[in-house]
């Protein structure tokens, strides 16, 4: 919420008005890179960038900002609003506190996309669907044509359309949501990613983005947002607006690019604890939290920013910085500071074509001495609303459950969401076990927390489970949310080539609903905040594949035996042994010898007869 | 040794049982099993008249013949002096004419009142005779139709057999049809067709011409997509006019094209564009690889229309003068200097402008556009003589032709691949659109050269393609025998030899009951 | 006839054997030896004088001819020779007559193989080797054997393959060519040939004439004067005066050579023979087929066989173990998942972090002997200032009176753009298994903790487990991390990552530095973590870092046979008590694969070397794409580099586990049949054995075994719930009631019922059907544990119970004596003084495993080793009624029988 609120307050307080060039008055852009430290060295590292096209150019296909080839996928496609993100690795909640923001510019570990596609009935929406996940995974050289129906579900409660639609199309909107778990996000999405912007990665912020840092990050997450809005009076406009955050671990991220190698420090460079009695040239307590608290851009990004977009509106800064006034911060010349009243961010105006550096100081030792160790001159983290981790609980190749550990940190309020699941067709949930329980309380308050089920059971190999759960959370405590599943078999043509892998689940979004809003309308309720838990590595019975023919001529002989033996049992005749004919060699060549004559009977008579 | 005794009769019920019991058994493996492993196991090869097919595709099944009627109106002569003409003229150009399949055909207008009366719709091309002093021909810009003026004396008498008149106005249909003769004989002479269709007279240099014409020219399309690019090498400029420029100076010619393609058009600015090549001048072989693929969005446009791009570069590279090549230098001489055409993809424009503008004016994009709209009929195929009405009738029939033969011969090679592949499966769909396909072929074969015939074309040459390029044909499951053998054998196998036994024992069996029962009846008879 | 049973196979009857023995058989032998002895002295070479040379084959050295087969190579050849030819020759002796074996044997049936030999060998072959041995008539005498048997039964059948019984001699043929070196196939082949004319019958002609035979016999009154002398005239009707027949016995006459030759009555009554036989497919082999089957099964031979098969199976089951450590039989270990690249990467683990290594050592040997709060307390906030997640979680058991509680502390460094799906664990018991404190392997640990956050390449989570102890701390975070916990006793993890996908536990208790490093993998329950997780160790451990490798504490390890047979039987007795050996065993049963390393000696090795070895493990282990899977999960290890897989080792177990089954059945079979020729043991003539059928009654032996069973439960709750201090007397007199039991039980039976012979074999068939039933599923599970009790219980399967005769008394007192040896109380108590352990610590350490790591194998050793023992003492000391009732009842029942399978 703070960053926000600062961000606005910042673009209407910055006052420069010199323009550069007479065409970018009229553009309609805007980028801006919010950098903040987090305890225990991390650096977040949100950039944003974002631009208008009004509807009639975007009509007439004249493509100035908006990039043609995602519009022309959108206008092929029939989508009226598309939010696709590409993330890796978690948000530590518990030190680095809320998310930027809000949660709202983030997806789950991989690749999710949920759209809102105009169609008039549903058919025509999963077709629809389909031309948009097959041109977006060629756009950016994802695997996003993997989202097939068994990966696509329609959720009802979770998501609302962040733009304004006019209620005609409202009706005929189809929302879809697809996620790929599994999928590894890398410098070939990012890449893509850059082409859509106005200025690539050439000038302006985005010349700090680079693959070696942007995947080196301990969390980061790219989200593209386009969605209608409808200014008041004005016309409406089409905003595509692209995010990227991330958390750069100080320490990681200032080693040299060609020696990446963490080599223990030399003695005398480790920071030590000196009040330790001990102390001394050979033994050294660490004191990790000291060091990497100074940083400049070139050692955290690998290189300065290369002066502005000349398209951006220059009206907000480009680079704004937010971390206590206490702390020093040395920049390149030319650059404008300007400290926000709220003596907890300031942010930079950076002149057309210089280059920007900046170099942020370790903080004094007094500022040290008043935080808790580990979160040394930066600003106190606000806590989330919520706190969720989610794992599996049982063992066995059989059948396991989900845990869902929802802790609400606030002494006051309880926190209302709406907990959604999207599970693969072979986990088959049993929903009666599902059950909401307050950690240390008896059943009797567990009853009102599940306040809404949305369920849409899974048809086997045709579609996943879609499970949306509206519940809430009493004030400082904590809810587990369990069920169990079972784990089907599957055919041996459908296991992956890493089959003893196991199988990803995506993770569970998690929508906290505004609570002032009116309670009745639970539909339409805007979203305050949204955090995704991690994924899960589901274990399914996995055969050994490297025999499915043995089995086959196996069990085929076996059947084929089984059935030799009964059938005798049921044709023959059983006698007494010296009924049946005579026994051994004897009654072998007697029977020849019956024969012979037999023959030469048969010939004496023809001999007799002529 | 004992004397081994007999095991008791058995009792018939038994004998009867056992029967009963393989008998059912073979019954339920015969229409049973069988049926059910035959059902289970065969793949499903939808019937292909691959026969027409093929014929179609060696041409047997069309003659494409493109008769064109030319009328003629004399308003200032008799109607008996008028045919006379008329006859004459057809001899002369059936003695010209060689290629049987383009054929022109006169027919006489009814003399309508006043002069100013455009030509008829049924006709590919009006000859307006007027008496004048001399024998002149003149193409009118906006109509197809021929003015040719006449000395009083020219008139044949019903006499004679010839005439300088007749001659002349043959002379000049043949001329203005000749590109397009060409042009159709060359598209049959590519295809496979029968000798007896093919043009005879038809230089090498002129179907050299015509190949890299029409190789240069796109893929026949409905629709176009035009996609306008302004590519600037640094942040400058960051904006044009491009849609005041298009509908100034592009939208005529697409208006006149309409009849044959639609377009469809978008336009683009990308900042901070590097080309492929960077070096100052750029020689003929830079040309091929200026286009930075990877880097610039210039992806082709999804939804099937084929994409042309029209590329408006700003930078300071110029090209060498050396690298012009020949047809490059079609447009006119100032734009060949900035421009050059990529076949089947479309056309760069290098402009170079000085540092500090940022938006491009109308005018500035004028030139630009002017090249582009000639290399756009270029990249369409049009015919570059005659009038602009007259080259579009004729891009016309050049289509359909085209489009024909195309569809055929796609036709021949699924025939082709449906005899290679005995195992692949074809399903229904495509033996509907194969039959789709040839329906419209037929039609279009019957209105060869008309509108409708093009229509046709078109759809029977979509349906073709898509007949071909079915998916589930493509995924074919490889199960090599080896495989079946190693499934079958330990199942069948010791399934089938107790029963096979089992039936054997039980005919003997049978059989010899039946000889006892005969020997018994022959003992009662003997009593 | 007297059952079968260890002393039923008596030296007397091998000797009355010998002292039948006729005249020339004892000749030949005498001959054999005689070339034996004077083959020992040296200045005259025999074997080059008697030999037979091709090339030497001269007109005046035709005595080769016949001496050849006198000769031996050495004694085992002779020996060898002897044993075979004997019965043999006997036999054939005792139908034709002496004078008709000497003139054969010294005339065709000697030269003609010979002449053969020599021919192929010389002219055919163009080579030059001498033979010598009897081993030539061995085979002429098989091919005659063989002929006769095909007669009798043309088809042994195996399966559905019929093989013409003829072919058996050639299988021993091939055998023997194959396995005995130096043997001259040749030779042998030529011998069998002869001996297949011979038994067709075409070299009678060859054979003297009988009245000149009679003649000889009458003028010199042979049968007078010699001893032993078969005569001519005996032959006609053989030696008891039975027609030599189509009922003569299958080829197994010579796979038990030491078996007395058979008693063929059976033979007399081919006409009250019936039973059943298929009558549509009329092929004579099939009918063959039935007949034999049938005679074998009525043939009393083949009810005296199992006690000797199953024996064999013990016995080929212990050698079989012993052949394993041999280069033929165990294999190279190698690394089947190519995923895990052990040893390719470079380790930097050391340098400054001993700086930081000292500290954490400093701090933690502070805390020593502090509680075990107290400990967390101070350990967790260095944790938390690597950064990384922790965690505490307090656990109790209740075990053997005692409480084992306390508080597990643990953290995760999360993966750098991981998501946590996957995690890897590195654990650090505060003392090990022996109670020592873990001094170096905390704080090792620490600092491999505050090392491996500096990395961003791990694709797994790393999760930092400190427990106060080796067994209870790891086996309760396990069992919570998995749900399988009871949460009155083990808390829930409040913090939890993704699936485990391997553990290193370090046990580092010695002071200072090391010299080589110790693996221990045996799981609780004797499940093994994947092979290639200790592979990569090893490989790691000396490839990279040049540190030896011990296992199964061989801290010295010689690559010899006497070495690896000690690792491996290490291996197995670990593997079959099933404890838990270390903090890593808890995570096996969850297909966590674990291994804990413990330096041991004095060495150069210091701390940072052991950390660069956990380092490039957790490397490989981090380049894990899926679960450990591709290679072994059951094995032997014998080596660091040597192994067995479960294929080789396994069926020494399960021939154990089925002599069991064999003797059950054996004894089913033979409780179906009245004991009625039981008194007419004295003269083998007019036994009639397998033809009469009794039928079972079953109440009281199922009684009696499931009494057993149930019993066992006694025991079982009482050792692992009785309080430590009360183990040792408890089990004192649970070993007394266990001697006394028995006794009472059988005298309770013999007195309060009437217990026949018959009901006390269904009691040993079916305890015995159990016992085989349970270890051979068991050794699937735990293959060691499976092979020790069934070797410990093999004796069960020979016990019988004693027929009632003065003598007996004793027999009966001894046999129980000895088998009171082999019980379970006696073998604990053997087991803990050997070891020099006390019997209290033992049960402990016992129930604690049942109670903690829910070790089964108190269960085996109560519930399936004690019952089959108690009823094995039940037999021994029983005393059978009189069972005339039954022989009646059976003879009744026969009829029925008839009746039943004539039914068509």
């Amino acid at each position: 919420m703070r960053q926000l609120f600062s961000l606005i307050f910042l673009s209407l307080l910055s006052l420069s008005v010199s323009s550069v060039h007479p065409s970018s008055s009229s553009s309609d852009y805007h980028e801006q890179l919010v950098l903040r430290p987090l305890p225990l060295s991390a650096l977040l590292a949100s950039f944003n960038f974002r631009s208008n096209t009004t509807f009639s150019e975007f009509e007439a296909r004249n493509f100035r900002l908006f990039p043609r080839s995602l519009a022309q996928i959108l206008q092929h496609a029939g989508t009226r609003e598309l939010h696709l993100r590409f993330s890796l690795g978690r948000w530590d909640a518990e030190s680095w506190g809320a998310r930027p923001w809000d949660g709202a510019r983030e997806g789950g570990t991989g690749v999710e996309l949920w759209a809102w596609l105009e169609a008039d009935t549903d058919e025509e929406a999963d077709h629809k669907w389909l031309i948009l996940t097959n041109a977006l995974s060629g756009l950016f050289c994802a695997s996003l044509n993997f989202i097939d129906a068994t990966r696509t579900t329609r959720p009802v409660m979770s998501f609302q359309p962040e733009g304004d639609h006019p209620n005609s199309t409202v009706t005929n909107m189809h929302l879809l949501y697809g996620v790929l778990p599994h999928e590894v996000v890398c410098t070939e999405n990012l890449t893509p990613f850059l082409k859509l912007l106005p200025c690539k990665g050439k000038a302006g912020i985005a010349t700090l983005l680079d693959g070696h840092k942007l995947f080196d990050a301990s969390w980061q997450s790219m989200a593209i947002d386009i969605r209608p809005i409808c200014p008041s009076g004005g016309e409406c406009v089409l905003q595509i607006e692209q995010t990227i955050d991330m958390v750069l671990d100080i320490e990681r991220s200032k080693r040299p690019r060609d020696n990446p190698i963490p080599r223990p420090p030399p003695g005398h460079e480790l920071p030590c604890d000196t009040s330790k009695p001990y102390h001394s040239h050979d033994t050294c307590f660490p004191a990790d939290y000291k060091a990497n608290q100074d940083w400049s851009l070139s050692q955290v990004f690998g290189k300065t920013i290369k002066g502005t977009c000349p398209l951006m509106d220059p009206t907000n800064p480009p680079v704004c910085l937010q971390i206590p006034d206490s702390r020093t911060v040395y920049i390149s010349d030319g650059v404008v500071e300007k400290k926000n009243p709220d003596r907890n961010s300031r942010c930079f105006d950076i002149p057309p074509t210089a280059d920007f550096e900046m170099v942020v100081t370790p903080p004094s030792d007094d500022d040290a001495a008043q935080t808790s160790p580990g979160a040394v001159g930066v600003l106190q983290p606000e806590t989330p609303l919520l706190y969720a981790e989610r794992s599996f609980t049982g063992h066995g190749q059989e059948r396991g459950g989900v845990q869902t550990i929802l802790r609400n940190p606030s002494p006051d309020r309880e926190v209302e969401f709406v907990y959604m699941e999207t599970l693969p067709w072979f986990m088959r949930i049993y929903l009666h076990t599902m059950e909401a329980r307050i950690a240390g309380h008896n059943a009797a308050h567990n009853a009102s927390l599940i306040q809404q089920v949305s369920y849409r059971p899974a048809l086997d190999r045709a579609r996943g489970t879609q499970l949306e759960v509206r519940m809430r959370v009493p004030a400082a405590s904590t809810v587990f949310l369990t069920y169990d599943f079972e784990k089907s078999i599957l055919r041996y043509t459908e296991y992956p080539p890493d089959a003893n892998r196991g199988f990803d689940v995506a993770a569970a979004v998690i929508t906290i609903l505004n609570s002032n809003a009116d309670k009745d309308a639970a539909g339409g309720r805007s979203a305050v905040y949204t955090l995704r838990t991690t994924s899960l590595l589901c274990s399914l019975p996995t055969p050994d594949f490297s025999m499915p023919y043995n089995v086959i001529i196996f069990t085929s002989t076996a059947i084929a035996l089984a059935f030799g033996g009964m059938f005798n049992i049921i044709v023959r005749r059983f006698v007494a042994a010296d009924e049946g004919p005579e026994v051994g060699l004897g009654a072998l060549t007697g029977r020849l010898k019956g024969r012979l004559n037999g023959l030469l009977e048969r010939l004496r008579r023809r001999t007799g007869n002529k | 040794m004992t004397p081994r005794k007999q095991p008791p009769p058995e009792s018939p019920s038994d004998i009867r049982r056992r029967t009963h019991v393989i008998l059912s058994f073979w019954l339920i493996i015969l229409f049973l099993g069988l049926p059910i492993w035959w059902w289970t196991t065969t793949i499903y090869r939808a019937r292909l008249p691959l026969q027409e097919m093929l014929e179609w595709a060696d041409g047997k099944a069309c003659r494409p013949v493109f008769p064109l009627r030319i009328s003629i109106q004399a308003n200032s002569l008799q109607e008996q002096e008028a045919q006379n003409l008329l006859r004459l003229t057809q001899h002369a150009l059936d003695d010209l004419n060689d290629f049987s399949g383009h054929h022109l055909r006169l027919q006489l207008s009814p003399p309508s009142s006043d002069a100013k009366q455009t030509h008829d719709s049924g006709s590919a091309l009006t000859i307006r005779l007027i008496p004048g002093e001399t024998t002149t021909a003149t193409l009118d810009p906006l109509e197809p139709v021929l003015d040719i003026t006449y000395p009083p004396n020219a008139i044949p008498l019903p006499t004679s057999s010839s005439s300088t008149l007749a001659t002349y106005v043959a002379a000049q249909l043949r001329s203005t049809f000749a590109e397009e003769q060409a042009t159709i004989s060359y598209l049959l002479s590519t295809n496979a067709i029968p000798s007896e269709h093919r043009p005879q007279g038809l230089s090498p240099e002129a179907a050299e011409s015509l190949s890299k014409r029409t190789t240069r020219s796109l893929k026949y399309a409905p629709t176009y997509h035009l996609t306008f690019s302004l590519f600037t090498s640094g942040p400058l400029p960051s904006s044009w006019d491009i849609e005041a420029a298009i509908d100034e100076y592009m939208k005529p010619v697409l208006d006149v094209l309409s009849p044959i393609h639609n377009f469809t058009i978008d336009t683009q600015v990308q900042l901070y564009a590097t080309p492929g090549v960077q070096n100052q001048v750029l020689n003929k072989e830079d040309l091929s690889s200026f286009i930075n693929a990877a880097e610039w969005p210039l992806s082709p446009s999804i939804g099937g229309a084929p994409t042309i791009n029209f590329i408006v570069f700003v930078g300071n590279q110029t090209i060498a003068a050396a690298s012009q090549s020949p047809e490059d230098a079609s447009g006119s001489e100032s734009s060949a200097a900035h421009s050059w055409l990529i076949p089947q993809w479309g056309t760069v424009y290098l402009l170079s402008l000085p540092l500090d503008v940022t938006h491009l004016s109308v005018a500035s994009l004028k030139q630009p556009l002017l090249t582009f709209t000639s290399h756009l009929l270029s990249l369409t195929g049009t015919p570059q003589s005659g009038s602009l009405p007259l080259r579009l009738s004729t891009l016309a029939r050049i289509r359909s032709a085209d489009l024909l033969l195309r569809a055929s011969s796609t036709l021949g090679s699924l025939a082709r691949l449906a005899l290679a592949l005995p195992s692949i499966s074809i399903p229904r769909s495509v033996a509907d659109g194969v039959a789709k396909t040839m329906a419209h072929l037929r039609l279009a074969c019957e209105t060869l050269g008309g509108a409708e015939g093009l229509a046709h074309a078109r759809i029977a040459e979509a349906e073709a393609e898509r007949a071909f390029f079915e998916k589930s044909m493509v995924g074919q499951l490889y199960f090599p025998d080896e495989h079946k053998i190693a499934v079958y054998l330990p199942l069948l196998g010791p399934v089938a030899v107790p029963l096979v036994l089992g039936l054997i024992n039980e005919l003997k069996a049978w059989s010899k009951r039946r000889r006892e029962m005969a020997k018994r009846g022959e003992e009662k008879k003997r009593e | 006839m007297p059952t079968p049973n260890v002393a039923g196979f008596s030296t007397l009857r091998a000797r009355a054997y010998l002292f039948r023995l006729p005249l020339f058989t004892r000749a030949v032998l005498a001959a054999i030896g005689l070339f034996w002895i004077l083959g020992v002295q040296v200045w005259w070479d025999v074997r080059a004088w008697g030999a037979l040379v091709p090339d030497k084959l001269g007109f005046a050295t035709l005595y080769r001819l016949n001496t050849f087969p006198f000769i031996h190579l050495n004694v085992f050849h002779a020996l060898m020779n002897a044993l075979a030819l004997t019965p043999l020759l006997e036999r054939f002796e005792s139908e034709y007559g002496t004078l008709t074996s000497l003139a054969l044997f010294f005339g065709p049936l000697t030269t003609l193989p010979a002449f053969m030999y020599v021919a192929v060998e010389k002219w055919i072959l163009r080579a030059d080797t001498a033979v010598m041995g009897a081993s030539m008539w061995v085979f002429v005498l098989l091919g005659m054997e063989a002929i006769r048997t095909y007669k009798a039964n043309p088809y042994l059948v195996v399966g559905t393959h019929h093989i013409p019984t003829w072919t058996t001699p050639i299988a021993l043929l091939l055998c023997v060519a194959a396995l005995v070196p130096s043997s001259s196939f040749l030779g042998h082949l030529a011998g069998l040939l002869v001996g297949y004319i011979c038994g067709l019958g075409y070299l009678k002609f060859l054979a003297p004439p009988e009245r000149v035979l009679r003649w000889v016999e009458g003028k010199l009154n042979l049968l007078g004067r010699l001893p032993h002398y078969v005569s001519v005239d005996q032959k006609t009707y053989g030696r008891f005066g039975v027609l030599p027949s189509s009922g003569s016995p299958p080829p197994t006459s010579v796979a038990l050579p030491l078996y007395p030759y058979p008693v063929p009555e059976h033979q007399a009554q081919p006409s009250r023979e019936s039973f059943c036989e298929e009558h549509l497919g009329t092929a004579a082999g099939q009918d063959a087929k039935i007949t034999s089957a049938l005679q074998l099964r009525r043939d009393p031979r083949i009810l005296k066989l199992p006690p000797y098969l199953s024996l064999l199976f013990v016995v080929v089951g212990a050698v079989w173990l012993f052949l394993l450590p041999l280069d033929q039989y165990s294999r190279r270990t190698y690394i089947s998942e190519n995923a895990l690249l052990p040893g390719q990467v470079h380790t930097y683990f050391g340098g400054s972090d001993q700086n930081v290594f000292r500290a954490y050592k400093h701090e933690v040997n502070a805390l020593a002997g502090k509680s075990n709060v107290e400990i967390n307390n101070s350990l967790e906030p260095i944790v938390k200032g690597l950064g990384l997640k922790t965690a505490r979680q307090n656990f109790t058991y209740h075990a053997a009176g005692r409480t084992y509680a306390g508080e597990n502390l643990y953290a995760i460094l999360q993966a750098p753009r991981g998501d946590a799906t996957e995690a890897i664990v590195l654990v650090a018991a505060w003392e090990n298994v022996k109670h020592e404190l873990n001094r170096n392997g905390i704080p090792l640990a620490l600092t491999l903790a505050r090392y491996f956050k500096r990395w961003s390449l791990w694709s797994k989570d790393i999760i930092l487990l400190l427990t106060p102890d080796s067994i209870a701390g790891p086996q309760a975070w396990v069992d919570a991390y998995h749900d399988a916990h009871d949460p009155s006793r083990v808390a829930s993890l409040p913090l939890k990552s993704g699936l485990l996908q391997g553990a290193i536990a370090i046990d580092y208790a010695q002071e200072g530095r090391f010299e080589s490093l110790h693996i221990v993998y045996d799981g609780v329950n004797g499940q093994l973590p994947n092979l290639d997780l200790i592979n990569s160790v090893v490989s790691i451990a000396r490839g990279q870092m040049g540190i030896d490798v011990a296992l199964q504490e061989m801290w010295r390890h010689s690559d010899d046979y006497k070495d690896r047979l000690r690792t491996m039987l290490r291996g197995m007795l670990k593997q079959g008590l099933g404890l838990a050996s270390g903090p890593h065993s808890s995570f096996i049963p969850y297909h966590v694969d674990a291994v804990t390393l413990r330096p041991f000696g004095e060495g150069w090795q210091d701390e940072m070397a052991l950390g660069r070895v956990v380092e490039g493990s957790f490397r490989s282990l981090n380049n894990l794409l899926e679960h450990l899977h591709q290679s072994f999960f059951f094995y032997l290890l014998m080596h660091r580099e040597r192994f067995v897989s479960i294929g080789t080792y396994l069926p020494s177990a399960m021939l154990v586990a089925a002599n069991f089954t064999i003797m059950a059945i054996a004894l089913w079979v033979k409780s179906g049949h009245s004991e009625g020729g039981g008194q007419a043991t004295a003269d083998s003539k007019t036994v009639t054995p397998a033809n009469h059928a009794a039928e079972r009654d079953l109440s009281l032996p199922l009684g009696v075994v499931t009494l057993c069973q149930v019993l066992s439960v006694i025991p079982l709750y009482l050792f692992n719930h009785v309080p430590e201090s009360a183990l040792t007397p408890l089990f004192i007199t649970f070993a007394l009631l266990n001697t006394l039991l028995p006794p009472v039980l059988s005298h309770l039976l013999a007195t309060k019922t009437t217990f026949t012979l018959a009901q006390y074999d269904l009691v040993q068939c079916f305890s015995l059907l159990l016992l085989g039933m349970f270890l051979s599923s068991l050794a699937t599970l735990n293959f060691s544990l499976a092979l020790i009790i069934g070797l410990l219980a093999a004796p069960l399967s020979f016990v019988r119970p004693f027929s009632p005769s003065p003598t007996s008394g004793l027999k009966r007192i001894a046999c129980a004596v000895l088998l009171n040896a082999v019980s379970p109380t006696a073998v604990l108590l053997a087991g803990a003084l050997y070891w020099r352990l006390d019997v209290r610590s033992v049960l402990r350490d016992a129930a604690v495993a049942w109670h903690v790591t829910g070790t089964y194998s108190p269960v085996v050793v109560w519930c399936v080793w004690w019952p089959a023992w108690l009823a094995g003492q039940l037999i021994v000391l029983a005393r059978p009624a009189p069972a005339s009732a039954s022989a009646r009842r059976s003879n009744g029942a026969w009829a029925g029988d008839d009746g039943k399978v004539k039914g068509e």
